[in-house]
């Protein structure tokens, strides 16, 4: 039989009857609160009793405190004085229990109540909060700006994409517990002066802990779409909790080693910011060197000039052997994005140098939207990609397209084509120029 | 916030104060406030340990011995500024009751 039990609590920080009655029913059932914590709380076996519990908050206590300070100390011998045992600390909350049946309540004036609950809050959760509502404001700017800049990419590459209710879903989530707060604050303040009352807050976090697991998973999501090898997956994954396990370790061992509260959150802060750009950084070259980031493995690889290059054989839609009749050796390589709007795929054949510079290469971008609303932004967006040169209009009948643009430098005709179909645009480019039945061929292949 | 800092005193402020007319430990405020009030008026624990600091902090009152955990405090002439404040205040509500009800009514 299980001595230890861990279970997930919902609880608002300063949710003290709804704390209170959880653990008068734990106790009842043969569980004592041993920690508890941000989500998994962990109770000790005992014998079934009926127990009172008070929930109550020392502001100036803190998670990195190796010992409760002497305050805290001559705050909990005050408690023992009326039957209240201390049955956990953790950072500013502290929990007792009496074994009477009616006890003097450990808080009895509804001011004071208020007040003591403000200054714990003020401490560091309302911090916290506005910390995470800046970081996804920042985020959602930032986001914002690369939108700008680059739509199609934007809107098509997964970790930039999933970002966005990522980041939303997170700010909404720190909103609704920063507002039911500060609501239930102004409301219990006013009531305690008049009335004399303690407001009970009695909040059910479901809805905002159901917006930042989404929010979180949208975060995953982002990273398993972007990193299309699944071990690259695995190695952010592991990176993520290695950094929390580091960090959450090592202050859990200098609390034990008796570092003070300053010595400790200083190193702690310093190892987080230490392990995140060591270990991030670390596990992002390995990604690169190993190359598992992109999911695509070369098949070869050829040396020229002294140095090497891989070869590639990914699947192309579209290669230079359905339209002209030559032989050489190409490197063949699809980078495909996809997300739930729109899908932005660039092929590339190139022949390899050591070839001779007569064998044919081709490079396309196929991007599929999915919302009608976005054909617009993205043909802007395409248009608008190079800087020196101008796509200008062409017949598009060959193309059996509703619009058809050639690329220009000055009166200069490129072989690089927009050919803008009823949902997808692809830019293509040539490296000779083509005729009317390999457009022909392109058309079949490509075409929407 | 404490009553727009100790403006007007709730009940458990008012007690906690007048007890430390004289120097006193801070737990045994536990035992005198429902002892001065015939057991009408209890402070809690957790209450009296934030009154005191609060007080302290507005210098209401002052520390007067330090004995490991075991602390007394006695009310500073500011202290007792409030709690004159407060009884005036009191005294003007009960007179306000008398003027409406009459003496009669008082008891």
């Amino acid at each position: 039989m299980k001595d230890v039990k861990y279970c997930f609590e919902h609880f608002a920080f300063y949710d003290q009857a709804t704390i209170q009655e959880r653990l008068e029913e734990m106790a009842l059932a043969g569980w004592m609160i041993d920690k508890p914590g941000h989500m998994l709380w962990q109770y000790r076996r005992m014998e079934p009793k009926k127990l009172r519990f008070a929930v109550t908050y020392f502001s100036d206590a803190s998670d990195f405190d190796p010992h409760p300070t002497e305050k805290q100390r001559m705050m909990e011998e005050f408690a023992q004085k009326d039957g209240w045992q201390l049955a956990a600390r953790w950072g500013q909350m502290q929990i007792f229990y009496n074994e009477e049946d009616a006890p003097t309540p450990i808080e009895t004036d509804a001011v004071v109540q208020v007040d003591m609950v403000h200054r714990a809050m003020k401490k560091d959760r309302l911090l916290a909060y506005l910390s995470i509502l800046a970081i996804c404001i920042f985020q959602l700017l930032f986001g914002a700006g690369r939108f700008l800049l680059n739509p199609v990419d934007y809107l098509s590459t997964p970790s930039y994409f999933y970002q966005i209710p990522a980041f939303l879903l997170i700010a909404v989530a720190a909103m609704m517990e920063l507002f039911s707060y500060l609501r239930w604050y102004k409301k219990a303040k006013v009531i305690a002066i008049e009335s004399g009352i303690f407001l009970e807050m009695r909040r059910n976090r479901m809805a905002s802990l159901i917006f930042g697991f989404l929010g979180v998973l949208m975060c995953v999501l982002a990273f398993c779409g972007s990193a299309l090898n699944s071990w690259a997956v695995l190695v952010w994954l592991a990176t993520l909790v290695l950094i929390l396990l580091g960090v959450n370790g090592t202050k859990n061992r200098m609390k034990h080693k008796g570092f003070s509260r300053t010595i400790n959150r200083l190193l702690s802060y310093i190892l987080l910011v230490l392990l995140v750009f060591v270990l991030i950084a670390g596990t992002l070259l390995s990604i690169i060197h190993f190359g598992l980031g992109n999911g695509r493995t070369p098949v070869d690889t050829y040396e020229y000039d002294g140095e090497f290059f891989n070869i590639y054989d990914d699947s192309l839609p579209l290669v230079v052997e359905d339209l002209t009749d030559v032989n050489g050796q190409w490197s063949k390589e699809a980078h495909i994005q996809e997300t739930l709007i729109l899908s932005n795929a660039e092929y590339f054949q190139h022949s390899l140098l050591t070839e001779s510079s007569d064998t044919p290469s081709i490079e396309y971008t196929i991007t599929d939207i999915k919302l009608p609303f976005l054909y617009d932004v993205c043909k802007h967006d395409m248009l608008e990609t190079y800087e020196n040169e101008a796509f200008v209009p062409v017949d598009g009948a060959t193309w059996n397209a509703t619009e058809v643009y050639q690329l220009y430098w000055h009166n200069s005709a490129r072989n690089t084509y927009l050919i803008c179909w009823e949902k997808r645009l692809v830019e293509i480019t040539f490296y000779w120029e083509p005729t009317p039945e390999q457009i022909a061929v392109v058309v079949e292949k490509l075409g929407d | 916030m404490a009553r727009v800092k100790f403006q007007t005193l709730t009940e458990q402020m008012f007690y906690v104060l007048l007890c430390l007319k004289n120097e006193c430990y801070g737990m045994d405020i536990l035992d005198k406030v429902p002892a001065m009030t015939n057991r009408r008026v209890n402070v809690g624990s957790g209450t009296l340990y934030h009154l005191l600091e609060q007080f302290l902090d507005a210098e209401m009152i002052r520390e007067t011995k330090v004995e490991g955990r075991r602390r007394s405090y006695i009310l500073t002439p500011k202290g007792k500024e409030f709690l004159d404040k407060e009884y005036a205040r009191l005294c003007a509500q009960a007179q306000d009751y008398c003027t409406i009800f009459g003496e009669e009514n008082t008891k």
